[in-house]
């Protein structure tokens, strides 16, 4: 009895074995485009420093209501949660997309040492069970495709799927949180107007005071030099500037030197009153601007991060026409939104600030 | 509520809007009317930069304790869709769990298929050994046959497996 016929005809190695080399091939040849998976790395970074920047608004608010009143600010840090919560899951979202990505393009470039693998199976396999019409060098070559494309294709489903199906559920999310930062700029401009608000009302004795001194002694000022003027080139113009018209010589040249002494005391009483509430006039004004300073930057991190969410789902859907279309996608509206952001924080921290918070980076 | 800030000359007029200015804004509060709210603060933080200095004070806390009113209505909105979020949050969590699986399932899949080359080749030695045995008779064949079953055996199951990968994976 031939033995090596029997096994060659009963074994399920020639059963099995011949037939995932053929779905190999037959996939292979099926598929024939190359499926590609966009770069997701892009879109995850940037959803991260969306999120991080958002925060940073967020800890801007919080931290001015502490200022003011500890207690609606532990409240708004407890209702706060689930939009934080909301953001963090966008983050660990696109990071999982992102993986899933890259590793899908990872194991399709590792491919090649798949079929380098398979090439030496069958090479032993030529020895044996002799595959006709088929070198191992060509086997290997087909097996490598359907591995690449069979992973790629697996990854882009998967993506596919889950950007789709989640772009409804991500709308709303988004939705909710723009809201949220609605609600968020109100509350950091009503807590800066309060503060703006209080400061004028302490020092809004002292301005109204140094303020109609300043104004007093610069109209003093003014009509001693035009005196100064006229009495130097005579002119009448100077005359009508020191409001003192016409009349015979000998008087107007004593009402100008009666005008002299009388602006003279009370310009240098004036300068006295200045310099008395020069401090507490600058002091206010200080934190009027600072304080006015914060309010814009508030303003303005949150609207920012407000357009950084448009952007943001603008760029998912755009993702997801992407993987079902296989097209590439652009990711500059949100990269430039983001960056837009980043830049008001940086420019409102570069000069000194004491009243800022100081622990941004929660 | 309308003011006519120019025709306001005695302290008496000054003091009679007030009041009415502190009426408005007790209403706004008692009607949680976020809009009235807003105005009246708006009107009587303008009282105050106008207003004779006796009456600033009374006016920027009332407009304080409007807007402190409004920051409780702002926290209250906030709140009010937390609970709409969360349940949000959860799909997505779901669906981010979903796609660790997939990375997870992938990378055991590609696993599988190198163990399964790894079966085949093993099989083949053994094969090769059986052809071999097979021409001297020799006593261990039915042994070594039977490891050959049993790697063929496994392998198998890793084809089969992988024939369903290959024919359910298509483009989406």
């Amino acid at each position: 009895m031939d033995y090596t016929k029997t096994m060659r005809m009963r074994s399920p190695f020639l059963l099995v074995g011949a037939w995932p080399l053929a779905c190999l091939t037959a996939l292979a040849l099926l598929v024939g485009g190359c499926v590609s998976l966009p770069n997701l790395q892009g879109f995850a970074d940037e959803t991260s420093r969306m999120s991080l920047a958002i925060q940073k608004g967020y800890v801007q608010g919080e931290s001015a209501l502490a200022r003011v009143d500890t207690a609606r600010a532990r409240k708004l840090k407890r209702v706060w949660k689930p939009t934080q919560d909301a953001l963090t899951a966008l983050v660990a979202y696109s990071d999982a997309l992102a993986s899933l990505s890259n590793k899908a393009n990872d194991n399709a470039k590792g491919a090649a040492a798949f079929a380098g693998k398979f090439q030496k199976v069958t090479g032993y396999l030529q020895g044996v069970l002799p595959l006709s019409g088929i070198g191992s060098g060509e086997v290997s070559r087909l097996v490598e495709i359907a591995a690449r494309q069979l992973i790629l294709i697996k990854a882009q489903k998967t993506l596919s799927a889950a950007v789709r199906e989640s772009q409804p559920v991500m709308e709303q999310i988004v939705k909710i949180i723009d809201l949220n930062l609605a609600e968020l700029a109100m509350i950091h401009s009503e807590v800066m107007e309060q503060q703006i608000s209080r400061n004028w009302l302490k020092y809004s004795g002292i301005s109204a005071v140094y303020e109609a001194k300043m104004d007093e002694n610069k109209k003093g000022l003014n009509e001693l030099a035009a005196i100064a003027k006229y009495r130097s080139q005579r002119k009448r113009a100077f005359l009508e500037e020191i409001e003192l018209m016409a009349g015979p010589d000998s008087t107007l040249t004593k009402r100008l030197e009666d005008r002299e002494r009388l602006l003279t005391a009370q310009t240098r009483t004036a300068d006295e009153a200045i310099k008395g509430f020069d401090g507490a006039y600058k002091d206010y004004q200080k934190i009027n601007t600072d304080l006015t300073d914060q309010m814009t930057q508030g303003r303005a991190l949150v609207d920012n991060g407000r357009l950084a969410l448009g952007a943001w789902i603008r760029t998912h859907d755009g993702l997801s026409e992407s993987l079902s279309m296989r097209q590439s996608f652009s990711l500059r509206e949100l990269a430039t939104v983001v960056q837009g952001i980043e830049q008001v924080y940086e420019f409102y921290n570069q000069g000194p600030a004491p009243a800022r918070p100081t622990n941004i980076a929660r | 509520m309308e003011i006519k800030w120019t025709e306001l000359s005695s302290l008496n007029d000054w003091a009679l809007t007030l009041k009415r200015m502190l009426g408005e804004a007790e209403k706004a509060i008692k009607a949680d009317d976020r809009t009235a709210k807003e105005n009246t603060k708006k009107l009587l933080l303008e009282f105050s930069r106008r207003a004779p200095f006796k009456l600033r004070e009374t006016a920027v806390n009332a407009s304080i304790d409007l807007s402190n009113s409004i920051i409780d209505d702002a926290i209250e909105a906030i709140a009010g869709r937390n609970e709409d979020l969360l349940k949000l949050v959860g799909e997505i969590k779901d669906t981010t769990s979903d796609v660790k699986n997939a990375e997870e399932l992938i990378s055991f899949q590609v696993k599988r298929i190198m163990e399964g080359l790894d079966y085949m080749g093993k099989t083949v030695v053994i094969l090769q050994e059986v052809q071999k045995d097979l021409g001297d008779k020799n006593a261990d064949l039915s042994n070594k046959v039977k490891s050959v079953l049993d790697s063929v055996q496994q392998l198998h199951t890793v084809a089969k497996s992988f024939k369903a990968e290959v024919v359910n994976a298509k483009p989406a």
